[in-house]
């Protein structure tokens, strides 16, 4: 048992050795731009700054120790591998390291975009303030807990959704070419829905009222369009190869 | 004598700017539409709150202002020399009228029925920070009371000009304002 | 009891400092020996703080700079009705003078005319400066920081029936430029409408070369063919030979250029 104990504490301590954190400041700050290749996930929390805890699982080489880590686009000038600017009123967040997983905090009303190329996966949960966020290359998307506006696309990934309210005050478009698309939205949404597929099916238990023009409805598996409670917001949803699910909540 | 306008006018509106308001606005309503610009900073802050107060949505609250102040410049000639401020004001309310109607038209449940329901996370779709204790409270009066405690006590428009916007009597505004203030208090109060 | 309804009536006024010095000094004394009515001053107080510290909200630059765009067009259609001064004072000046009081006079008739027009005539103008006003709004919206309001902007453009050559130019840049592909794949759907524009065609087709998305190099490729626009074939051809261009995509441009050749 002993053994497990001084274990378990000499993990501890080497982790919080390792664990590093980054704040900066958000004030004036109207959007926060993520850039990575590597994955992203970015919460809420209940301060007011930017919060970033650096990885613990691949340390800082002892080679490194009194250098710089430097990328394309920037030098760390945060110690958790990152470099972080601000530019009018964004600040620009952009990940150096290639394979490290970003956790990022920030608080629920910030206005987040985040764009990530290779492999990288993005997560967003929690939000309030407007999102957008790009997984350019492999990269999936999941956002959860949010009211959007939701900008989103994918190249090769999927994009999950799930809305906990949807705001009226712009559209939510959701793109992807190759990669599905998983979108969950209350059902007492007021909204002027439109989803279409070139190749892929779309799924759906909305019931959407389809205008029908001069008698005829459109039933066509590329594109359907319909509004639910009367209509509101646009909500978009478009693939190329992928299937498209709309769920209510 | 007449007085032509030549392509090498100065520009006035720098020199201008002692002018009261309803002489700008002659001014503006004669052609001279360069001092619409000095109106505009001197009422456009206040109308984006009035508006924002009210709905609390940043982006529709800018896009009211700018019909107000195309409202103002389009129909400029219709201005008679009155009181500048009951006039733009009522320009203002009118506009907020039409975009109150249309959301009604739009939604199952008009704004106030929107606000008064939802308790913890307010949907007054903004993207905005947290929505304030005192604003919470605000949007939870019904629009005809919220109009006056913000005309009243944020615009600081008094009694009689409020009287000449709302079309009713001093007294009659200074009870329906007391009243207002009176509800507003006990919803904040309450929620605290 | 009526005496404090009617005080705590007055309370505001009393704040404020609005009542007279009579009315005034019978509150303050009904408050001293009147605990309920003391407290309720003192809430009213502490509320009436609370707003008078709440603070104003600032609108975004896009505000000031939609309202000198708006003015700076309704400045160029005003002026373009004025008349021009040459102010050498030959015969010509005084011809232009008689010229410019008729003008005046004319337009005063006019005025006058104009405000004697039907109430629907009226509704139809007012139904065009809407519109006038909405092409402001779209444009600016179409600068804007967040991605979904540019969108909202291009899609906004629906409602137009005759939009301007500004509104078309501006769709042009966003597909060309706009950091957001969601952004740029409602451009060029939303320019479908104005294809038959060389200045479109020409854009679409300089798109082409710049445009990585598959999805809107698709549309792009379909919306040209549509037309059988020829200046196509060649960065059909270019898209060819990249590397990166998606196999799908390749795949429909082979297509395409068998049925051309």
């Amino acid at each position: 048992m002993k053994q497990i104990k001084f274990f378990f504490l000499g993990c501890i301590i080497a982790l919080s050795a390792n664990a590093q954190e980054y704040t900066h400041s958000l004030e004036g700050v109207e959007w926060v731009k993520i850039e990575s290749r590597a994955n992203v996930t970015v919460k809420t929390h209940s301060g007011k700054e930017l919060l970033i805890k650096g990885g613990s699982r691949s340390g800082i080489p002892e080679r490194a120790k009194g250098l710089k880590l430097v990328g394309e686009n920037g030098t760390d000038n945060t110690d958790v591998g990152y470099y972080v600017i601000k530019e009018g009123n964004n600040l620009i967040v952009r990940n150096l390291k290639k394979s490290e997983r970003s956790e990022i905090y920030l608080p629920a009303s910030q206005n987040i975009s985040v764009i990530t190329n290779w492999h990288g996966d993005i997560e967003i949960i929690g939000f309030l303030g407007e999102i957008e966020a790009s997984a350019r290359l492999n990269g999936s998307v999941r956002v959860e807990d949010v009211s959007g506006p939701l900008t989103a696309n994918t190249l090769n990934g999927t994009i999950d959704v799930v809305f906990s309210k949807v705001s009226q005050s712009s559209p939510i478009t959701v793109y992807s070419t190759n990669g599905a698309l998983d979108i969950t939205v209350p059902t007492s949404t007021p909204a002027d829905i439109s989803l279409g597929s070139t190749n892929g099916e779309i799924y759906t238990n909305f019931e959407l009222s389809v205008p029908d023009k001069g008698g005829l409805k459109s039933i066509s598996s590329k594109r359907v369009k319909g509004i639910i409670n009367k209509g509101g917001v646009k909500i978009e949803l478009k693939t190329t190869n992928g299937n498209i699910y709309l769920r209510k909540k | 004598m007449l007085v032509f306008k030549s392509r090498n006018e100065p520009k006035l509106s720098k020199s201008l700017k002692h002018l009261k308001d309803e002489e700008l606005m002659i001014l503006v309503s004669n052609g001279h539409l360069d001092n619409l610009t000095i109106l505009f900073d001197r009422y456009h802050l206040r109308i984006f709150n009035f508006f924002n107060k009210m709905i609390h949505n940043k982006d529709v609250s800018e896009d009211l202002t700018q019909d107000v102040f195309y409202k103002v410049m389009k129909y400029r000639t219709s201005y008679k020399n009155g009181n500048f401020t009951s006039w733009i004001y009522t320009v203002a309310r009118n506009i907020f009228s039409s975009y109150y109607q249309k959301q009604k038209k739009q939604s199952a449940s008009t704004l106030d029925e929107k606000f008064i329901k939802s308790d913890e996370k307010l949907d007054s779709d903004t993207n905005e920070d947290e929505i304030n204790h005192l604003q919470r409270a605000l949007l939870k009066l019904n629009h005809t009371d919220r109009e006056l405690i913000i005309m009243n006590r944020y615009q600081e428009i008094k009694y009689a000009e409020m009287a000449e916007i709302i079309g009713s009597s001093e007294g009659a505004i200074k009870v329906r304002v007391h009243r207002a203030l009176k509800k507003l208090k006990e919803i904040y109060f309450q929620n605290i | 009891m009526m005496e404090c309804d009617k005080i705590q009536s007055s309370l505001v006024d009393y704040i404020d400092n609005n009542l007279s010095e009579n009315d005034a000094g019978k509150a303050a004394r009904h408050m001293k020996t009147c605990k309920n009515c003391e407290s309720v001053l003192k809430e009213m107080q502490e509320f009436l703080s609370v707003i008078a510290e709440d603070e104003m909200e600032q609108p975004s630059k896009n505000l000031r700079k939609s309202f000198e765009q708006m003015l700076a067009k309704e400045k160029q259609h005003s002026e373009s009705k004025v008349v021009k001064l040459d102010l050498k004072r030959n015969w010509k000046w005084y011809l232009q003078i008689a010229a410019s009081i008729l003008l005046l006079f004319g337009s005063f008739l006019f005025g006058r005319y104009q405000q004697t027009k039907k109430f629907d005539q009226q509704l139809v103008q007012l139904k065009n400066e809407n519109l006038a006003s909405k092409q402001t709004t779209s444009l600016a919206l179409m600068e804007n920081r967040s991605a979904s309001k540019r969108i909202k902007g291009i899609q906004y453009i629906e409602e137009f029936s005759d939009p301007d050559p500004e509104i078309v130019n501006a769709l042009v840049k966003r597909m060309q430029n706009d950091e957001n592909s969601n952004v740029r794949l409602n451009a060029v759907t939303s320019l479908q409408r104005f294809i038959t524009s060389d200045t479109v065609k020409d854009g679409l087709i300089k798109a082409l070369d710049i445009e990585k998305d598959p999805g809107i190099q698709i549309i792009i490729i379909q919306s040209l063919v549509k037309i059988q626009e020829r200046k196509l074939i060649k960065p059909m051809q270019r898209l060819l030979d990249k590397e990166d261009t998606q196999p799908f995509v390749k795949e429909e441009i082979k297509t395409i250029l068998s049925n051309i050749i």
